[in-house]
């Protein structure tokens, strides 16, 4: 090739270089061009960010269900008969309760949840009671379940100053005023709609659905603040095929109305979109950083970070 | 010329089938993945037999599952059947910690207890790393396994009521017939339980027709339910199997008569002589365990107003119910001897209070034991 062809091709690739970049930054392209180059999909998974362990030497001992109220992430140690408060960092601040049928006591603490007063009221399934504590976790009373009609206490969310409340024995799901009256009661033992064989966990999405993972249905089922039955999601088109799930635990919804499913024999959480279809699944049994083994509870954020209790691997791990 | 041709074609045969692909692909949404192989396919759609499937909660997996990698590993196995140990209790917690409602292990039951929260705990300590082989009246039993709640129950299902295992060493099965000591093959039932179906359930016993019932249990059905349940537990603790008069099958290897070891009797079908009538399979704490009189410290403490002959405070319930023998309360039914004194009392007493003795002559909690 000829010194002047070369010279040539050169000084038009310069050229052409110049071109493209003065045409970019002329014609303010830079925010139509930038996306293609590191694009993040927003309807994508959440990726693994970081898991919560606990202190070393008293790790947290079958996690079933996770909170978080205020800037604390607060953790019913189900195993150590307590409750492990951790900051964003991961770093465990302070832990309250112990074994015991007593005030501020535990024999199975399971689902958690906050006020709007950042009071902290953890469901004992043994117990059969939902205490209330501080946000520093000093006990402060029982909640006035005022018919005592709770027998045992399972998946908890405040939302809205309303107390939902699922009962695994009952096979029904309570919601309560937060001075102890119940407002609305669903279910009994069946696998009709409307029903439930041990439901283990409530969620209630911006449009005021309430959604009641069914564990012995391996299904969800969605209501209307009434509590009229709206549809099921069970991993099946429509919800009306059996269901893909195995043993389904906790529930949470996105801002986005995306709805997660944690899969506790499958080891992951399966998502879905407001319709009900299939978006993608976290997870997967390992003890690698974004995997999970056995997990249980659910809780996403008003950043939309997910957080799972991730029993056998004996974390938190956080998803965003 | 032509050579040219076919390559452009095969590459455009390329490009089209990635767009094809790539379209199929996004038609389900996701990438194939274990749980949702292929489009339209999850796990859980289609049995065995190709049927639409049925959820089983115990023994049932589809053509496509993955779910033996929650128990089994296919090369780095802890044992003969390739299970990984750690893992194993956690995963049957899950569901049997009382969040399903039903068989909640850690609740008073028929098989006792797996709660060590209580004074005089004792159970089976699956999850402890104890081996098989350190049963208590283990001679033959040289098994190295570690025990499990794998050790007593098939998870895959099983001719015995509860699970429980036709071979419980090894592949041998743990059945013989009393009378012609020939072994019983394994897919013969052979431990049949006294199983009612429980009160506490009848909302969801109504639903499943013939299907599924929660029950509870007393013990061993009938009479060779009785020696064929002994014989199971006699796989782990052998020498405690047999005749009171015979002495421990261990003595047949000693030369000096006073090396000799007597136990109860534990293969007969009478009342009382099986490993059921005195010891809980799972475990017990104050809260199962019973006086003579069949009473729980839950009836020691039952306010008189409501119908409870006591109406005593926890503390001196449990004070009262708690076992002090040097070997620990041993997963027995009975605190302390008093199993002993509830069979043996009128034939070792004469001056028992009348109000104890039931209508047989006998201790008012022997009707209790199987």
């Amino acid at each position: 090739m000829k010194k002047r062809t070369v010279y040539i091709l050169m000084s038009s690739i310069v050229a052409l270089s110049v071109a493209f970049f003065a045409a970019i930054y002329f014609f303010n392209l830079e925010s139509t061009i930038k996306p293609i180059v590191a694009k993040v999909d927003p309807s994508g998974p959440p990726i693994f960010t970081n898991a919560l362990y606990g202190e070393f030497n008293a790790p947290l001992n079958k996690p079933m269900d996770v909170t978080k109220i205020g800037e604390f992430v607060y953790v019913s140690d189900t195993n150590n008969k307590q409750v492990q408060v951790f900051d964003q960092s991961g770093t465990s601040v302070f832990k309250f309760g112990k074994e015991g049928t007593k005030e501020g006591e535990f024999k199975f603490p399971y689902g958690i949840a906050g006020d709007k007063d950042g009071n902290v009221y953890v469901a004992d399934l043994y117990n059969a009671n939902i205490s209330i504590f501080d946000s520093k976790g000093k006990f402060l009373k029982y909640f006035n379940d005022k018919e005592k009609l709770l027998k045992s206490p399972g998946g908890l969310r405040i939302v809205d100053k309303k107390l939902y409340v699922t009962d695994i024995k009952a096979n029904k799901l309570f919601v309560f005023n937060l001075s102890g009256e119940k407002l609305l009661e669903i279910g009994g033992a069946g696998m009709e709609e409307g029903k439930f064989i041990a439901p283990n966990a409530v969620a209630v999405d911006n449009d005021d659905h309430i959604y009641v993972t069914d564990s012995g249905n391996n299904r969800v089922q969605v209501f209307d603040k009434s509590g009229k039955f709206i549809k099921i999601i069970n991993g099946s088109k429509d919800g009306k095929g059996d269901p893909t799930f195995l043993n389904p635990r906790g529930v949470a919804v996105d801002s986005k109305g995306n709805v997660f499913v944690v899969n506790n024999l499958a080891h992951n959480i399966y998502a879905f979109d407001k319709n009900g279809k299939e978006l993608y699944e976290l997870g997967g049994m390992g003890t690698e950083n974004d995997k999970l083994y056995l997990p249980n509870g659910l809780f996403i954020d008003d950043r939309d970070t997910l957080f799972v209790t991730d029993t056998i691997n004996q974390r938190v791990s956080v998803f965003y | 010329m032509s050579k040219l041709r076919i390559g452009l074609s095969t590459v455009f045969m390329l490009m089209l089938l990635s767009i094809f692909s790539a379209v199929a692909f996004a038609e389900d949404g996701v990438p194939p993945t274990s749980t949702n192989p292929a489009p339209g396919i999850h796990v859980g759609d289609v049995d065995n037999f190709g049927n639409q499937s049925t959820h089983r909660t115990h023994g049932n997996f589809q053509n496509n599952t993955n779910s033996c990698a929650n128990c089994h590993s296919t090369h780095n196995g802890e044992d003969e059947m390739l299970l990984m140990k750690d893992g194993e209790y956690e995963l049957c917690m899950s569901c049997h910690d009382g969040t399903m409602g039903f068989y909640d292990v850690t609740k008073g039951s028929g098989a006792g207890t797996f709660d060590d929260s209580h004074l005089s705990s004792s159970m089976h300590n699956v999850d402890s790393d104890l081996l098989v082989k350190q049963a208590p009246g283990a001679v033959k039993n040289t098994s190295t396994d570690i025990l499990e709640c794998s050790s007593c129950h098939n998870p895959h299902g099983s001719a015995n009521d509860r699970l429980l295992k036709e071979t419980v060493i090894g592949t041998t099965p743990f059945a013989y017939n009393p009378t012609t000591f020939v072994s019983v093959p394994v897919g013969t039932k052979t431990i049949n339980l006294a199983l009612t179906e429980d009160p506490d359930y009848t909302a969801i016993n109504t639903l499943t027709g013939g299907g599924l019932k929660i029950t509870k249990s007393i013990g061993p059905k009938d009479t060779l339910d009785k020696q064929y349940y002994s014989q199971f537990c006699s796989a782990c603790h052998d020498d405690y199997y047999g005749k009171r008069s015979s002495g421990r099958p261990s003595n047949a290897t000693k030369t000096d008569t006073h090396d000799y070891l007597f136990s109860h009797t534990t293969n007969s079908t009478s009342q009382g002589r099986n490993c059921a009538a005195c010891h809980y399979a799972h475990g017990t704490d104050v809260t199962t365990l019973t006086d003579a009189l069949g009473q729980k410290v839950a009836d020691l403490t039952k306010p008189v107003a409501d119908g409870g002959k006591y109406g005593w405070t926890e503390e001196k319930a449990e004070a009262y119910m708690k076992d002090v023998s040097v070997k620990g309360s041993s997963l027995k039914k009975y605190t302390n001897m008093a199993i002993c004194f509830a069979c043996h009392a009128t034939s070792i007493s004469n001056q028992i209070d009348p109000k104890y003795i039931g209508p047989d002559g006998r201790f008012i909690g022997r009707g209790l034991i199987r």
